[in-house]
């Protein structure tokens, strides 16, 4: 993506950002902010820095924005600092420079009232090792953010019930977490942050503990509630597949910098540099492009304006069956019915093979 | 790591830190240089000037005595603390009185039954029961009163302070050393100031209670506090949970465990300081224990003593089922249950003015006293000739010579030797450490009854290691042994030292020697324990490496289960050490003689100054021991690391 369209697209959106980060640093170590002010050491890679000042940058000078309803993946390996920065937004751990607006909230420059109520509010955090208490039911769990709020008992379990059926747990209300399977345990984790109906739900590696087949179930939960509830989600995690697969724009972090932000199609088509390159190299393509992702407007007027139309959420696996027995290109068109675009069997076919559309 | 033929080197490290130390060719020397010159000058064993403490801390006391009246001190501070104390538990005395025994039945019966369960209930109301069987009712009701104010004390004060230290590491190590030291100091020790302070009476004795019970609870909130999850913790701050909130939804109930432990060995702390307490005036049944050991008397002091275990099992039932793991939904609610509890109080009262209430039935057609006089007299008699065996043996064979070896030396060349050993096996800063303590032993002018202490200490501590150290060892090899004694170890773990003391007196009758084994009985749990778990704790995976390179039982325990095992069998040796020394000095209870007979004198007497001299070396001695011991298992430790980094 170029600047260009970056620039036309966060002043056309600029209304609907749910999340913005600026700038945000977290540095650990004796002395973190004078790291940020001094424009040398700011320039220092993390190993020298650490030689010269015992200071650690986990994360460095990240920014970027979140939209209304849009599920905003940061994929990083681990170190790369991406728990860091997501623990920074509703400040769990305090950032050392940078700016964040959650909402309409300044989260930095909030006092601990404000901070708490941002918290109970406006977002809800998932975490990779649930942090149920266990000492209490799974109705207790879910309602537990309420109670905090001082929500009164039937009130909260009314919400509490509410979402339990959302996350399909409803038989399990009165059980405790350790009768719980994994799967089940992080779905009331999911429902305790959906309780609060917060605006924005941040996820850290929320699915990394749990077993393959479980996990696909969990990323389909997702894309579900996210459909249904229309929340925003900032989800990190370290597997690129879940990334592409759940991302509506995935950020690539690496060492504490965001490497590139983008579309699926963009991280695969146009990698940023050789990281994001051998990152994405061994990703099925048509296991993740979608038929949107590959709609391009028609050029010299071949296509007719008859041909064959497929969803854009079509995977590319499937429009590479069409064109396995039908060469003629294909027209996308959304969930409203308007066409995006085509796709013909030359776009589709160096996609697969990860080159750039002739 | 593999089980490959012993490297050279292993042959040197199967040897303890002692050995290696006596072995240190300039230790030996030094030693026998300084016995000779000992030897040759006749050196004076008797020191040209005494430090006269007990004077000053008599000049001190009798000021206090003077002064305590319109001093603002006492006035402000400590008279209304002593006279709260006293209130409560003359209080909670009296009400238990009004109810006479169907009324305590009754309430404690319906309380535990709220705050626990019915199993509970059943339980607490039989110990009562017993209570009343064993013709010790009043005196029983009188201790409960002192336990609860002590315990209730113990916790209002460990348990703040223990979040507190969960929750603030500065703090957590600010008050670290403070309970270390407070654990290693014998309980007779605490009596003292508090004695100079408050008088004799009941307040003063509860007061050391607390003092000595509190401790565990701090030390367990802390640890059940630092060990909260951090996801269940960062899962409660991002849902915007204040501090407080914090600590009641998640912080608490994951602690709760632990604390609960802690309030379990804060209750068995208190109860082994109630016979300990009645030294310095503190009524009930511990008074009543000590004047049967004191008579000879075992009946009595048996009743009374099983009255004390009857109350432990009440208290640590009842508040055991109190934190259930999860909160089980009542029909009863809180509020409810309290209402309940309430209402069956004016019951209790009626009852208590019935005419049944005067006198508990069956006492006297049971007549348990007397019962178990007669049995333990069965028991005792025909076991007398070995009895007495026994102990002509040990007395003639081993603690009479062995203390006046150690009377002929004179105390600087014994300085010396600990100075040596501390150097090498701790520092050359805490062997002046140890230099400074003996000398000070001696200038107190305590060194003859310093050393009849030390040398019981150390024939108890050789004795029980000797016992339990094989036993462990049969624990850890064979599952056989091992089932059958962990029940009987939980239990003697759980027993306070003068359990042991009233079957040993009926036994031995009084002296040094029931004494020390009184005390072997009572400090061989934890040794037994350790080695066993040391042994069995040893990883699985180096076992089966050793098993895989075909080595036998003896070889395997000899290169990996032994030297893997050693710090924490190393640990039992310390932790006996100091179980020792501290039952050492409660047998001054029993005749013992040495800094324990000391204390009880003093304390009974009221010679102040001579109680602080006494508690000051015992201190002393307790600091140098458990130094030593302890350093004996980190010196071995690093061997061990460095050794498997080596291997």
């Amino acid at each position: 993506m170029s600047s260009a369209q970056i620039a036309s697209q966060v002043s056309a959106s600029a209304e609907q950002t749910a999340l913005d980060c600026r700038g945000l640093w977290k540095v650990f170590g004796p002395r973190a902010d004078r790291v940020v002010a001094d424009p040398e050491l700011r320039a220092l890679p993390k190993d020298a820095l650490r030689e010269r000042t015992g200071t650690v940058v986990a994360v460095r000078d990240v920014s970027f924005r979140v939209h209304h309803g849009e599920i905003f993946v940061v994929m990083g390996l681990s170190g790369s600092g991406k728990s860091t920065l997501v623990r920074c937004l509703p400040r769990l751990i305090e950032p050392t420079a940078g700016a964040i607006e959650l909402a309409g909230h300044d989260v930095l420059a909030a006092g601990p009232a404000e901070l708490r109520d941002v918290r109970r509010r406006v977002c809800s955090m998932v975490f990779q090792h649930f942090g149920l208490l266990p000492n209490r039911r799974v109705r207790d769990n879910v309602a537990y953010g309420l109670e905090i709020q001082g929500v009164d008992r039937r009130t909260r379990y009314a919400r509490a019930d509410e979402v339990i059926e959302l996350v399909e747990l409803t038989d399990f209300a009165t059980a405790y977490p350790d009768q719980l399977s994994g799967g089940m345990k992080q779905r009331v984790g999911l429902a305790r942050a959906l309780a609060n109906d917060p605006q924005v739900l941040l996820l850290d590696e929320p699915f990394s503990a749990l077993d393959p087949l479980i996990r696909a179930d969990m990323q389909d939960e997702v894309l579900r509630l996210q459909r249904e509830l229309g929340k925003t989600m900032v989800f990190i995690t370290h597997d690129l597949r879940e990334a592409l697969r759940l991302g509506d724009r995935v950020a690539v972090m690496r060492d504490g910098e965001l490497v590139q932000v983008g579309t699926a199609a963009e991280l695969l088509s146009s990698p940023a540099d050789d990281y994001v390159r051998d990152f994405t190299r061994d990703v099925p393509r048509a296991l993740v492009l979608t038929a949107g992702d590959l709609a391009r407007p028609a050029g010299d007027g071949g296509q007719a304006a008859g041909a064959e139309a497929i969803g854009d959420d079509v995977l590319l696996r499937e429009v590479l069956g069409h064109f396995a027995h039908d060469d003629r290109a294909l027209r996308v068109v959304d969930d409203r019915g308007a066409t995006l675009g085509w796709v013909d069997r030359a776009t589709a076919l160096s996609a697969v093979a990860g080159e750039p559309a002739p | 790591m593999t089980a490959a033929p012993p490297a050279p080197e292993s042959a040197g490290s199967g040897r303890s830190a002692v050995t290696t130390a006596l072995r240190d060719p300039w230790l030996v020397v030094g030693v026998a240089l300084l016995a000779l010159a000992a030897l040759a000058s006749g050196a004076a064993r008797e020191l040209p000037w005494q430090l006269p403490l007990a004077r000053w801390v008599d000049d001190v006391d009798q000021w206090i005595i003077i002064n305590r009246g319109d001093h603002p001190l006492w006035q402000h501070v400590l008279e209304p603390i002593s006279d709260g104390v006293a209130l409560i538990v003359a209080e909670l005395d009296a009400w238990l009185g009004l109810l006479g025994w169907p009324g305590v039945l009754l309430v404690v019966g319906v309380l535990a039954w709220r705050v626990a369960h019915l199993r509970v209930a059943a339980v607490a109301v039989a110990a009562l029961a017993g209570l009343g069987l064993l013709g010790v009712w009043d005196e029983g009701m009188r201790t409960l009163a002192q336990m609860l104010t002590a315990v209730g004390l113990s916790l209002a004060l460990g348990v703040p302070i223990g979040i507190l230290a969960g929750r603030r590491p500065a703090v957590a190590a600010a008050i670290r050393p403070v309970l270390d030291t407070m654990q290693i100091i014998p309980a007779y020790v605490y009596l003292l100031p508090l004695l100079v302070l408050f008088r004799i009476g009941d307040p003063a004795g509860i007061l050391a209670t607390v003092i000595y019970a509190t401790p565990p609870v701090v030390r367990l909130t802390t640890l059940g506090i630092q060990r909260v999850p951090e996801p269940a913790l960062e899962a409660g701050r991002s849902l915007g949970a204040s501090g407080r909130q914090l600590l009641s939804s998640v912080e608490l109930p994951h602690a709760l465990r632990s604390i609960r432990v802690g309030i379990n060995q804060t209750i068995m702390m208190a109860l082994a300081m109630v016979v300990i307490a009645s030294l310095i005036g503190a009524t009930g049944l511990g008074l009543e224990v000590l004047r049967g050991l004191q008579t000879l008397d075992v009946g009595r002091a048996t009743g009374a003593g099983i009255g004390i275990v009857l109350i432990a099992v009440l208290l640590d039932r009842v508040t055991w089922s109190a934190f259930p793991r999860r909160t089980v939904p009542r029909r009863l609610g809180p509020a409810g249950s309290a209402l309940l509890v309430a209402a069956t109080i004016p019951v209790g009262l009626a009852l208590g003015a019935t005419p049944v209430a005067t006198e508990v039935p069956l006492v006297g057609a049971l007549d348990l006293a007397t019962r178990i006089d007669v049995a333990v007299d069965a028991i005792v008699e025909p076991l007398r000739p070995v009895t007495r065996a026994v102990s002509d043996a040990l007395t003639v064979g081993v603690l009479r010579p062995l203390l006046a070896a150690v009377l002929a030396l004179p105390w600087w060349v014994i300085a010396a030797a600990v100075a040596g050993l501390a150097w090498r096996v701790v520092s050359p800063r805490f062997a002046l450490f140890a230099v400074v303590a003996t000398g000070l032993v001696a200038l107190l002018g305590l060194w003859d009854d310093a050393m009849n202490t030390f040398v019981q200490v150390a024939i108890a501590a050789v004795l029980t290691l000797a016992l339990a150290l094989p036993l462990g060892l049969a624990a850890a090899l064979s599952d056989r042994v091992e089932r059958p004694l962990r029940p009987i170890l939980d239990t003697m773990q759980t027993l306070p030292a003068f359990c042991y003391l009233i079957p040993v007196v009926a036994l031995f009758g009084v002296g040094r020697i029931p004494g020390i084994i009184a005390t072997i009985v009572y400090a061989m749990p934890p040794a037994v324990r350790l080695t066993s778990s040391g042994i069995r704790g040893v990883a699985p995976e180096v076992v089966e490496a050793a098993r895989s390179q075909g080595v036998t039982t003896w070889q395997l325990l000899r290169t990996v289960q032994l030297p893997l095992a050693r710090p924490t069998i190393l640990l039992g040796v310390n932790q006996t050490t100091m179980m020792v020394l501290a039952s050492i000095v409660i047998a001054g209870l029993v005749g013992a003689g040495g800094l324990g007979g000391d204390s009880v004198f003093a304390l009974q007497q009221g010679e102040v100054g001579l109680g602080v001299e006494v508690g000051a070396a015992i201190v002393l001695l307790g600091i140098v021991l458990d130094r030593l011991t302890q350093s004996l298992g980190a010196a071995s430790d690093e061997r061990t690391r460095a050794q498997l980094r080596t291997g």
